[in-house]
């Protein structure tokens, strides 16, 4: 069942920009496409590996792929028909183009919209799986370790997701207080990692 | 700090795949913040051309007044459809949708009215303004509706019509002058 399967009020909210359902959009298909920036993928018929990009990019381009997949014409060119999962996505595997393009990375091809949209996301490697799996692990380790107010302070911050300012609204200190405790959490966590040799920005960090 | 450690931070403290909540806040809000320049570029276009159509309109309204004024006495009835060629109405279903596949010529607004076999109107698509040529039109099935037979009405009318109107075009046995109406039974498949 996609977002818009049945809801033809969502899809005339949609074209007309709204912004709440722009926003349930957003957070409806962020992390596919997200996860698709970060792999890359794989032309089936030409064997065209387009890699993915580092977290630095990644955020800028789901941002531009959503601005664009939220233009007014890309709004009235979707076919509420099909999945609109694929439509982001091809939009996402477009800008992964463009940025190899643009840093001359890509090797000249062309390729049918047909092959384009059932190119496979590519998966990670057995290694990067095993180096989440145990960076996860420490993180849940350290956040264990981590005081009251600080766990507190990660559930709401990272894991429900509250702005900086509605963080310490919510829990009556100052915005230099929160900002103090992320860098606290963030400057431990880092210590932590690459204590074991795989933190961020380390020789085993992830792409 | 980089921001390459910091998203890498941010999702690992959220357990997310993708990116983490907070980071998604902050996205979000980019693209919200460069999505106005160009929807107010857009109006200013879409405003343009509104003018231009406007100006055009009057002129042919204009045209038509003259027009009138030296040729009445060969008026047609006023809602006379100048098609010589019955509209024609295919309907599909895709999944969860119905497609409207119909020939109708320029200006001519269809309407169509869906009904179960208890009577319920479950649609109206109303003053869709064809365009010369074929056009595609998609309602959706809900699916809590009802599986089976389903009562399909088409009307061409050569104006908007409003929903008294139709149910009035439903209610009769003859349609009124410039009407066209195709009546069709479709079973919805599960």
């Amino acid at each position: 069942m996609t977002f818009f399967n049945g809801r033809r009020d969502r899809v005339d909210a949609f074209r007309a920009g709204d912004r709440a359902v722009l926003t349930e959009v957003f957070h409806a298909y962020a992390d596919s496409v997200s996860q698709l920036l970060r792999h890359g993928f794989r032309l089936p018929v030409q064997g065209i590996v387009v890699h993915g990009v580092g977290a630095d990019r990644e955020k800028d381009l789901v941002q531009e792929v959503f601005l664009r997949a939220f233009r007014p014409n890309a709004r009235m060119a979707f076919n509420p028909l099909l999945p609109y999962r694929s439509y982001v996505l091809q939009i996402a595997r477009n800008a992964l183009i463009d940025e190899g393009r643009r840093l001359g990375s890509m090797p000249a091809f062309e390729a049918s919209e047909a092959e384009l949209e059932s190119a496979p996301s590519l998966e990670p490697g057995p290694d990067e799986q095993l180096q989440t799996r145990r960076m996860r692990e420490l993180t849940v380790e350290y956040c264990r370790g981590l005081t009251p107010e600080l766990r507190e302070f990660v559930r709401l911050r990272f894991e429900v997701g509250l702005s900086q300012r509605d963080l310490a609204d919510q829990l009556g200190v100052s915005r230099r207080t929160v900002r103090t405790w992320e860098e606290t959490v963030h400057d431990g966590l880092r210590a932590l990692l690459q204590a074991r040799g795989i933190g961020p920005g380390g020789p085993d960090s992830l792409p | 700090m980089k921001s390459t450690d910091k998203t890498l931070l941010n999702r690992l403290l959220a357990g997310s795949d993708g990116l983490a909540p907070a980071d998604k806040a902050e996205v979000l809000d980019a693209v919200f913040r460069a999505l106005p320049a160009e929807q107010k570029a857009t109006r200013w276009f879409e405003l343009t051309w509104v003018r231009v159509a406007a100006v055009g309109f009057a002129m042919a309204a204009l045209s038509l007044v003259v027009y009138r004024a030296q040729f009445s006495r060969h008026d047609e009835p006023e809602l006379a459809i100048r098609d010589a060629a019955r509209p024609t109405l295919a309907i599909a279903q895709r999944g969860d949708h119905l497609l409207f596949k119909t020939t109708a010529s320029a200006g001519r607004t269809l309407t169509v009215v869906a009904r179960t076999g208890s009577g319920d109107t479950l649609w109206y698509l109303e003053n869709v303004t064809a365009p010369a040529g074929v056009i595609d039109q998609a309602i959706l099935v809900e699916p809590s509706h009802p599986r089976g037979e389903l009562s399909v009405d088409a009307f061409f009318t050569p104006a908007p019509v409003t929903r008294a109107q139709v149910l009035e075009f439903l209610a009769r046995a003859a349609e009124p002058s410039g009407v066209i109406r195709i009546h069709q039974t479709v079973v919805i498949a599960p």
